[in-house]
């Protein structure tokens, strides 16, 4: 470590005294110290770098707008540490058996100009440090979002491109190396599916299934019924994952499940709504960042509401609804003390609720069973965003 | 880390007269910048709209504050206004690149009751301008549905996809508002 700073891009956040002095750490101070014979009858202390301890299902990984990537522990609301990330990076790929946090980004020479470079960074789970990485087309997509990365099969990643033509670039993590760039007219993400597939939305109302070779190399694609209207009411771009199936919700609050087949057969459920009449003429909304999420445990789904008219559904909200999967009836619903963006929820058998947003971000942390609020995690990065979680999250 | 962040806050709330969303608001929602509209790459593409084209654009009569998210060109915009930026609402700032791909909306002019088709040009090549932030989500759509998505960052067939912020161009007059 050297005793003197060095600038970096994201000065914006860290150029203050205080943080200068505090980087310089004790190393340094010991060594200014020590001829001064400071330390004579006292053993100096040398400061360390932690290790991050082994993830569990109530980590979640937070990430914003210019803010980097931040790992909780939502028992404890204790920060673990936080990721490199470029400008453009919206998602990453956590692989905990591989040990691996894979982080899409793109880099200019000169900061924002200059020559760009799109590459997939392979962080060690462990260290945070990263280890390696594969060059990727530049292309990857400009859009905050957090399906723009997933596994394909448990082999490759797939990697959402944006030129504005849309395409998915495929890496073999196990070599680490790039394999090839698909084209996907009208269709956007990654949402994986078994076997070395990957399910995408797309703007004529359908879902396509994109399939790869055992080389990663793209060997077929089907498409599903038209089942949505994009101008009448189309579904939200995030899915949430049931089992091996993926659900959907419309703008107006239609719930549709899609269950991709072994073979070319895709289900799409008929759809139920969120809202009853009462709700529908009191003005209730999805809506929101992130405005879903589901735990497959326990059977709940939280959608994320707000009061407002026609063309509201970024709007944050101010309650969340928790809806049985089974008999589609809302169990409770919590009202929040201030507007939220996004949710998310972990993907174990004593689930919970994150419920993000306000500036600085924030995580409400809730039992998801009750409903209960638990703790709040302040200050987790700058600006909201979406939320991943380990050990069978998304 | 308080007085960075008040000050970080304060600048980036940085607010116009009337209807101006924060930029807190709006990215930590869902965006990098948001934005809405309708995808066209290049100049080439205007002659297929349905749009009837007004003899000088620059002569629209029209009344209100470009630096206020409630001017009437912003209908459909996502992002910095760059006439808080150093640019005007028809120019980009020194030392930034005007995209040639950009998305349009049909607004509305209070003044004349005419409906014109505007194109929302980001300039790009700097860090986020921060200021005066302006979102709206009037027919906006899902990422899967591009041109009218407000969640994808425009600065297409530039040298740097690096955002700073948004001008809105008077194209024409629309035959139609949609």
């Amino acid at each position: 470590m050297s005793c003197k700073p060095s600038l970096s891009s994201t000065a914006i956040l860290v150029r203050t005294r205080l943080f200068w002095i505090l980087r310089a750490g004790s190393l340094c101070l010991a060594a200014l110290l020590a001829p001064f014979g400071y330390a004579a009858d006292l053993e100096p202390e040398l400061g360390s770098i932690e290790t991050m301890a082994t993830p569990d299902p109530h980590w979640l990984l937070t990430i914003g707008f210019l803010g980097g990537a931040y790992i909780w522990d939502a028992q404890t609301g204790e920060m673990q540490g936080k990721l490199n990330v470029s400008d453009y990076t919206s998602a990453v790929g956590i692989d905990e058996d591989r040990g691996m946090i894979y982080v899409p980004g793109s880099f200019y020479s000169r900061g924002t100009y200059g020559d760009r470079t799109d590459v997939l960074v392979f962080n060690d789970l462990s260290s945070l440090a990263p280890v390696a990485e594969v060059e990727v087309p530049k292309k990857l997509a400009a859009v905050f979002h957090r399906a723009v990365i997933n596994p394909v099969g448990s082999r490759y990643v797939g990697l959402y491109n944006m030129t504005p033509a849309m395409s998915v670039s495929i890496v073999d993590v196990e070599k680490r190396e790039y394999i090839d760039e698909i084209s996907t007219a009208g269709c956007a993400f990654v949402y994986p599916v078994s076997g070395r597939r990957f399910m995408q939305l797309c703007g004529d109302g359908t879902v396509q299934v994109v399939s790869l070779d055992r080389n990663g190399r793209e060997n077929g694609r089907v498409r599903s019924r038209k089942f949505f209207d994009v101008e009448e009411d189309p579904v939200f771009d995030f899915a949430v994952p049931n089992g091996d199936a993926w659900i959907l919700i419309s703008f107006a609050g239609l719930v549709y499940e899609v269950t991709v087949g072994d073979g070319d057969d895709i289900d799409i459920s008929e759809p139920w709504s969120i809202l009853t009449d009462a709700d529908v003429e009191a003005g209730w909304r999805i809506g929101g960042g992130d405005p879903m999420a589901f735990n497959a445990e326990a059977g709940v789904l939280f959608t994320m509401m707000h009061q407002g008219g026609p063309d509201t559904h970024e709007d944050d909200g101010t309650h969340v609804w928790a809806f049985d999967y089974s008999t589609r009836n809302r169990g409770y619903e919590i009202e929040l003390p201030a507007p939220m963006s996004s949710l998310g929820v972990s993907q174990d058998d004593a689930p919970l609720l994150y419920i993000t947003g306000g500036f600085p971000n924030s995580v409400a942390v809730h039992d998801a069973v009750t409903g209960r609020h638990l703790r709040t995690i302040e200050e987790a990065g700058m600006f909201g965003g979406h939320v991943q979680t380990f050990s069978g999250g998304r | 880390m308080e007085n960075l962040t008040k000050r970080l806050s304060s600048l980036l709330d940085a607010s116009v007269a009337g209807g101006t969303r924060t930029l807190a608001r709006t990215v930590s929602r869902r965006g990098f910048i948001g934005r809405l509209g309708t995808l066209l790459v290049g100049a080439g593409f205007f002659p297929l709209l349905p749009v009837a084209r007004a003899a000088n654009a620059a002569e629209v009569p029209e009344l209100g504050d470009p630096q206020s998210c409630d001017y009437w060109r912003y209908c459909a915009f996502g992002g910095n206004l760059c006439s808080c930026c150093g640019g005007t609402h028809t120019s980009c700032p020194p030392g930034t690149e005007l995209s040639p791909v950009t998305w349009v909306g049909t607004c509305q002019n209070p003044v004349d009751g005419k409906h014109y088709l505007i194109s929302y040009n980001d300039c790009c090549g700097k860090s986020p301008c921060g200021r005066c932030n302006c979102h709206r989500t009037e027919g906006d759509k899902p990422i899967y549905y591009p041109s009218k998505s407000n969640n994808i960052l425009w600065c297409f067939g530039t040298q740097s996809h690096s955002y700073h912020c948004t001008v809105a161009l008077v194209l024409s007059e629309a035959s139609e508002p949609g």
